[in-house]
C-alpha cells in the first residue's frame, strides 16, 4: 500500500490498513512501521470486532497531527476551538448546555473512538435524509440534535462561531475518508448490548453494589468538585436524562452489558456482565 | 537530608522539635521501635476501634520516620527502591494500605515487617496522623525532557485513546490530587515510587486494586509512558492545580 498524502481512509481487506496519515506528515521511513501494525489492534485486543472485510476503517488525525498539517492558521485556530468545546462543553453551561456532560463524555478519545459513536462519520455522510426528523439534515443540525437531547441544552446559532467551529473539527476528523462512502463504517455509533433472558432487580442491584459504588456512591449521587463531575449522578438533574430514558423504559438506573452505551470511557474499560436497564 | 518541614495542621506544638538532623532522627527511631513493639504486645486487638488519633498516630509513626521522614515526605532514590511520600494522602487510603501489607495483599519487603507490627487501633491512628500533614514536593522529574512531560501531561489530563489509556485524571481526580479513600493523591508523589508502582501493576505484583481498575491501565502502558507521566506527576507541586 501506498500512503501519499492524499491516501487516506479505504476499505480494508482482512487487517490491512487504512491510515489518515495525510496529516501525519511523518518521514516515509515511517509509515511502513504504521503498516505493519493494524490500527485498532489493542481493542481488538480488547475483544472489540475486528473490521469485516467490506468495512470503511478510517483513523481520524490527532491534534498533534493538526499542528502539523498544512492549512491555513485561522482554520486550525477554529479546529483547535471546535476540539475544546467538543471536550469542555461545560464552557456553554447555562447558554447552550444545561447538565453535567461534555461532548467527550459520550464520544469517547475525543470523538475518534470506535464503537463509541466517533463522530466523524457524520460529516461524510451528511447532508442525509433522517428518518427521525423526516427531513434532509446537515452536520450543523445533527450537532444541534445533540445538544437538545444529550446536552439537556439548546444549541447554539447555525452559522455561530460555535457552530463552525464544531463542524470544522468534525470534519477535520473525517479527514481523508471518502464521502457518501458506499460501504459499511467499521465502529461507528454505540455497540447495543446484548438484552439478558432475565431481568432480575436484585441481580442489578448486587452488581450495582460490587461495581459501582465506588465512583458513583452507593445513593447513586455521584462525586462532585468545585461543581464539575469527577463521577457523575447515574440519575437526577445532572445527568443525561434522555440518553438514559431513551434506552431505558424507566426512569430506574440504567445497567447495561456495556456501559458504553451511556457513554463512560470506564464502562468500556471495565466491561460489565451480565447488566440491563430494569425496573 | 534536606527537607521543608511543614507541621501537619492543627497540631504544630507538638512536634516543634522534631525538625531536621540525622541524629536526633534515629534515636527517635530507636527509642520509638521500643514503644512501638511494646503496645504492639499490650494492646489486644479486640479492642473496640476508636477513630484515628493523629497524636497517637505520631508515637505509633516514630519507626516510620526513617524511611518515610518525619514530614512524612518519603524520599525520591534514583536506582533504588523510593518511599513513598504519605504526609496528606487520604487517610482511608493509608489504613487501607496498612491492612493489605499486613495480610499480604500488597506485598513488597521493606514495608512488611513496619505494617505487620501495628495493631489496627494503631493503624488508624499512623493514617490519621500522616493524612494531616501537608503535602510535600516530590522529586525524580526534575531531569526529564519537555517531550517527555508532555507525553506525562497527555496521559494525566487527557489519556491515550489510541491505546486505550483512560486519563489518570478521571480517577484520581482533576490535578491528581486524589479522590475520597479509594483513588489516592498522585500529584507531587516521587517519580520513582509512581513508576515502581505502575511497573508492579503492569508484571502482575501488586494487584490489590479495588476491581482491577488500576491493574487495566498499567498493563496498557509502555515503560515510556510510566516514564513520563511519573515524571510529570512528580513536577506537580502541592496546591498547584495539575490541570490545564
Ligand atoms: C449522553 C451522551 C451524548 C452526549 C453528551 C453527546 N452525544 Fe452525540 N451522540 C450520542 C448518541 C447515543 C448518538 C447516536 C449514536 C448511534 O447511532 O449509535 C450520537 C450521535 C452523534 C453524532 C452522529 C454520529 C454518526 O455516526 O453519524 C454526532 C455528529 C454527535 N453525536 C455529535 C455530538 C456533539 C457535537 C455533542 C456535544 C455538543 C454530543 N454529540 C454529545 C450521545 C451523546
Ligand atoms: C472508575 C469509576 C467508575 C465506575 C467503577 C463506574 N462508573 Fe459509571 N461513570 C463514571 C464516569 C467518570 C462517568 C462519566 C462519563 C465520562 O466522563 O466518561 C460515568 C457515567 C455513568 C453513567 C451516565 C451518567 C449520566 O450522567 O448520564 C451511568 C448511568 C453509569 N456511569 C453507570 C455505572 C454503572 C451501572 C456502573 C457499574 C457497573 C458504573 N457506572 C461504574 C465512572 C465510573
Ligand atoms: C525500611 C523503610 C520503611 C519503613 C521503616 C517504613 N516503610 Fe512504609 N514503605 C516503604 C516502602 C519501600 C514502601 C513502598 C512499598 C511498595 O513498593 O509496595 C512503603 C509504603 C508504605 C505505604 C503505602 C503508601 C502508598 O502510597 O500506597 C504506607 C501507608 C506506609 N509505607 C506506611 C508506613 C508506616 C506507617 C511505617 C511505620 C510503622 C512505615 N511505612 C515504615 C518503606 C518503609
Ligand atoms: C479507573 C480508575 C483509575 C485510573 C484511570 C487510574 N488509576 Fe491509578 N489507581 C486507581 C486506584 C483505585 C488505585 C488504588 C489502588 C489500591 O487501593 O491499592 C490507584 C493507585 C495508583 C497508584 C499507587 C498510589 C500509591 O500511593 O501507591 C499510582 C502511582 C497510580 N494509581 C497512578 C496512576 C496513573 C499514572 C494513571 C494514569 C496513567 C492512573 N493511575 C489511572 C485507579 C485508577
Amino acid at each position: 500500500m501506498n500512503i501519499s498524502k492524499k491516501s487516506l481512509a479505504l476499505a480494508v481487506s482482512g487487517v490491512s490498513v487504512a491510515l489518515a496519515t495525510g496529516m501525519m506528515a511523518q518521514a516515509a521511513d515511517d509509515s511502513e512501521q504504521q503498516e505493519a501494525e493494524a490500527p485498532y489492534q489493542t481493542l481488538v485486543e480488547l475483544g472489540y470486532p475486528a473490521p469485516k472485510e467490506n468495512e470503511l476503517v478510517h483513523v481520524p488525525p490527532t491534534m498533534a497531527d493538526l499542528e502539523e498539517a498544512d492549512i491555513h492558521p485561522e482554520l486550525k485556530k477554529v479546529i483547535r476551538r471546535g476540539y475544546e468545546l467538543f471536550t469542555n462543553t461545560q464552557q456553554l453551561r447555562g447558554k447552550h448546555v444545561f447538565n453535567d456532560m461534555n461532548c467527550s463524555s459520550c464520544h469517547l478519545g475525543e470523538g475518534r473512538q470506535p464503537f463509541s459513536a466517533p463522530i466523524w462519520p457524520a460529516a461524510v455522510t451528511l447532508p442525509n435524509f433522517r428518518g427521525k426528523n423526516q427531513h434532509v439534515n446537515n452536520l450543523e443540525e445533527r450537532i444541534a440534535g445533540c445538544f437538545a437531547y444529550s446536552m439537556n441544552g439548546t444549541p447554539p446559532e447555525y452559522g455561530s462561531d460555535d457552530m463552525l467551529a464544531l463542524s470544522a473539527y468534525h470534519q477535520w476528523l473525517a479527514t481523508g475518508a471518502p464521502m457518501y462512502p458506499d460501504q459499511p463504517i467499521y465502529g461507528r455509533g454505540f455497540p447495543a448490548p446484548d438484552r439478558p433472558e432475565e431481568l432480575s432487580y436484585a441481580n442489578g442491584k448486587a452488581v450495582y453494589q460490587d461495581q459501582c459504588v465506588i465512583c458513583h456512591q452507593e445513593d447513586g449521587s455521584g462525586h462532585y468538585e468545585d461543581g464539575e463531575y469527577v463521577f457523575p449522578a447515574t440519575w437526577g438533574d445532572g445527568s443525561n436524562n434522555w440518553g438514559l430514558v431513551s434506552y431505558v423504559p424507566t426512569q430506574r438506573l440504567a445497567l447495561s452489558r456495556t456501559t458504553c452505551r451511556w457513554g463512560s470511557r470506564y464502562h468500556c474499560l471495565i466491561r460489565t456482565p451480565g447488566m440491563w436497564p430494569i425496573t | 537530608m534536606g527537607y521543608v518541614y511543614k507541621a501537619g495542621k492543627g497540631f504544630q506544638g507538638v512536634h516543634n522539635h522534631n525538625t531536621t538532623g540525622e541524629t536526633v532522627m534515629s534515636k527517635r527511631i530507636l527509642s520509638g521501635l521500643g514503644l512501638l513493639l511494646g503496645a504492639g504486645l499490650s494492646a489486644g486487638s479486640a479492642l473496640a476501634l476508636e477513630p484515628g488519633d493523629p497524636q497517637r498516630g505520631q508515637a505509633a509513626a516514630v519507626t516510620c520516620t526513617a524511611c518515610h521522614q518525619a514530614n512524612g515526605s518519603g524520599m525520591n532514590i534514583p536506582g533504588g527502591e523510593s518511599w513513598p511520600r504519605l504526609a496528606g494522602q487520604d487517610a482511608g487510603y493509608i489504613a487501607k494500605q496498612l491492612h493489605d501489607f499486613k495480610s499480604g495483599r500488597r506485598q513488597n519487603a521493606s514495608m512488611m515487617p513496619f505494617a505487620s507490627m501495628l495493631n489496627d487501633q494503631q493503624i488508624a491512628d499512623v493514617a490519621a496522623y500522616y493524612s494531616q500533614m501537608d503535602v510535600t514536593p516530590a522529586s525524580g522529574g526534575e531531569e526529564a525532557s519537555d517531550k517527555l512531560l508532555a507525553r506525562g501531561e497527555q496521559l494525566a489530563n487527557r489519556g491515550d485513546w489510541d491505546d486505550y489509556i483512560v486519563s489518570c485524571s478521571s480517577c484520581h481526580g482533576p490535578g491528581g490530587t486524589g479522590v475520597g479513600s479509594d483513588f489516592p493523591g498522585v500529584a507531587s508523589q516521587h517519580a520513582g515510587y509512581i513508576s515502581a508502582q505502575l511497573h508492579a501493576w503492569k508484571d502482575g505484583e501488586r494487584s490489590n486494586d479495588p476491581q482491577n481498575l488500576m491493574g487495566a491501565i498499567a498493563k496498557r502502558m509502555s515503560d515510556d509512558d510510566i516514564a513520563a507521566v511519573s515524571a510529570w506527576y512528580a513536577n506537580q507541586a502541592p496546591g498547584e492545580e495539575g490541570g490545564e
